[in-house]
């Protein structure tokens, strides 16, 4: 690694420590909103998701009504990079639906 | 030269083997035995009140967290403790830590009252705290610096300037800073800042309307010397000379009536220190945003590495991190160390980790009776720049 990316993975850290130290990593007052989501809503997830588990999309789904949660296997925290072709399935599903 | 006793309060009961990868923030507290622990606390403030007796010039407390480390998480209640137990001595806190309290204020309170006390007897520490507690405090590292500063501004506003006064930060905010009672020492205690040397604080801390006593605790030699004249290099930059007592270097000290003597008693509790007590993951030590990156990147560099190897007892004194040995022996070395940087406080830990009483009081008494004398007259101000 280069001393340049060492300094973009070292602003990084930072940053996300900046952004996420308290609450650690949650906005503790999204339960209190998730139900006024009225759209079709549909959570796509990755498997191996070790940042945010999939129980969490299991708790969004359960939160807004008529939501549907797609877990994708072999997949981690970032489906849209790691299975692309499974994130874009997954917004055709729910725009062609509506 | 102006020597102090620091005394670190470390849960020297605790089982060594029950430490694995840390004695901080989630090293359980179910390792801590209160019965112990009470004997603990009255043999150190026994330990702080002989300092008095033996004619240290101060006696020096300071705070951690959810530690076995140091068991001081709220250094004010020893100070004050020791404030009516002590006649001569300074009663250093070293210090607060400011970033970590909602309401600094609270801590210019126990200052002034420490200070009404003692008849003006307190040293007020300032310090952000080491990384370790932003995890137990839950406090966002990325904002401490600033808060720092504010909660700094706000408490000297709180001494200084007579009350009501209003503060408006961007995180504290009072409409009515009227603090009783105010200061005994006037404007205000003499303010001292630990530091393992960031460039903001050796920057900020010698500003000639500040000109705090930059203390450099538990660093290797390198780095003490490489920051204290970094400081006063800063202070020929402002336009002025730095004074000796604007120094200050605390480490560990152990004296025996040989070197040989001192090494064998000193060994397995400075050991102990260094590798047990002070354990604690890089994460921990330094959590993102507490310092800025290139300071980060120093750090990283010049002191966790050499921390991530055992360190033994010929390690650390071969790196300036501790010094043991016959009285002669360690008054060559802190003469030395003196004329290459220019100090004028010094603050020695003679209780480390496992160290048991007899042996802390042994060496205390012979620093004072031995030690001291000879070096008395190194480190004074220089009378032509103070005047």
């Amino acid at each position: 690694m280069t001393d340049a990316q060492k300094d973009v993975q070292l602003k990084n850290y930072f940053t996300t420590g900046k952004l996420s130290w308290n609450p650690r990593f949650h906005n503790p007052d999204l339960i209190k909103w998730l139900h006024r989501i009225k759209l079709p809503t549909m959570l796509i997830w990755g498997e191996n998701d070790n940042i945010f588990p999939p129980v969490y999309g299991e708790a969004y789904q359960a939160a807004i009504a008529g939501s549907e949660l797609r877990i994708i296997p072999e997949c981690g925290h970032l489906p849209h990079q790691e299975k692309l072709d499974d994130f874009l399935a997954g917004v055709d599903a729910i725009t062609s639906k509506n | 030269m102006r020597f102090s006793f620091f005394h670190l309060m470390p849960y020297s009961a605790v089982d060594l083997d029950a430490i694995k990868d840390t004695a901080w923030i989630n090293f359980s507290n179910a390792n801590y035995d209160p019965k112990e622990g009470h004997k603990l606390y009255n043999r150190y403030l026994d330990e702080l009140e002989y300092a008095d007796e033996l004619g240290f010039d101060g006696i020096c407390v300071n705070e951690h967290h959810q530690t076995a480390y140091g068991i001081m998480p709220q250094p004010s209640v020893l100070a004050g403790a020791l404030s009516r137990r002590t006649e001569n001595a300074k009663i250093c806190v070293l210090g607060r830590a400011l970033p970590l309290t909602e309401n600094p204020l609270s801590i210019a309170e126990e200052y002034a009252m420490i200070d009404n006390v003692t008849g003006g007897r307190l040293i007020a520490g300032f310090v952000r705290g080491i990384g370790c507690e932003y995890h137990s405090y839950m406090v966002n590292p990325s904002s401490s610096l600033a808060k720092f500063h504010e909660a700094h501004d706000l408490i000297l506003q709180a001494w200084t300037q007579p009350g009501p006064t209003a503060f408006e930060g961007k995180y504290y905010r009072f409409q009515y800073v009227n603090m009783w009672p105010r200061p005994y020492q006037q404007p205000h205690p003499p303010i001292w800042i630990p530091s393992q040397g960031s460039t903001e604080t050796k920057d900020w801390a010698s500003h000639p309307d500040r000109k705090y006593t930059m203390l450099m605790t538990f660093s290797p030699i390198q780095n003490v010397v490489r920051n204290m004249n970094a400081y006063s290099d800063k202070c020929d930059e402002y336009g002025y000379k730095c004074q000796p007592d604007q120094l200050g270097w605390a480490l560990p000290l152990y004296v025996a009536e040989t070197d040989e003597k001192a090494i064998e008693e000193a060994r397995p509790h400075i050991e102990n220190f260094f590798n047990k007590f002070v354990l604690a993951p890089t994460e921990y030590r330094m959590p993102p945003g507490y310092s800025s990156i290139n300071s980060y990147k120093m750090i990283m560099e010049n002191k966790m590495k050499f921390r991530e190897q055992y360190l033994s007892i010929e390690m650390l004194m071969e790196n300036g991190m501790f010094i043991c040995g016959s009285p002669s022996t360690v008054s060559e070395k802190l003469e030395s160390y003196q004329e290459q940087m220019g100090y004028g406080n010094l603050v020695i830990m003679g209780q480390f980790a496992t160290l048991d009483h007899e042996h802390t009081k042994k060496s205390m008494q012979m620093f004072a009776e031995e030690v001291m004398p000879k070096l008395r007259h190194i480190g004074e101000p220089d009378a032509a720049a103070a005047e």
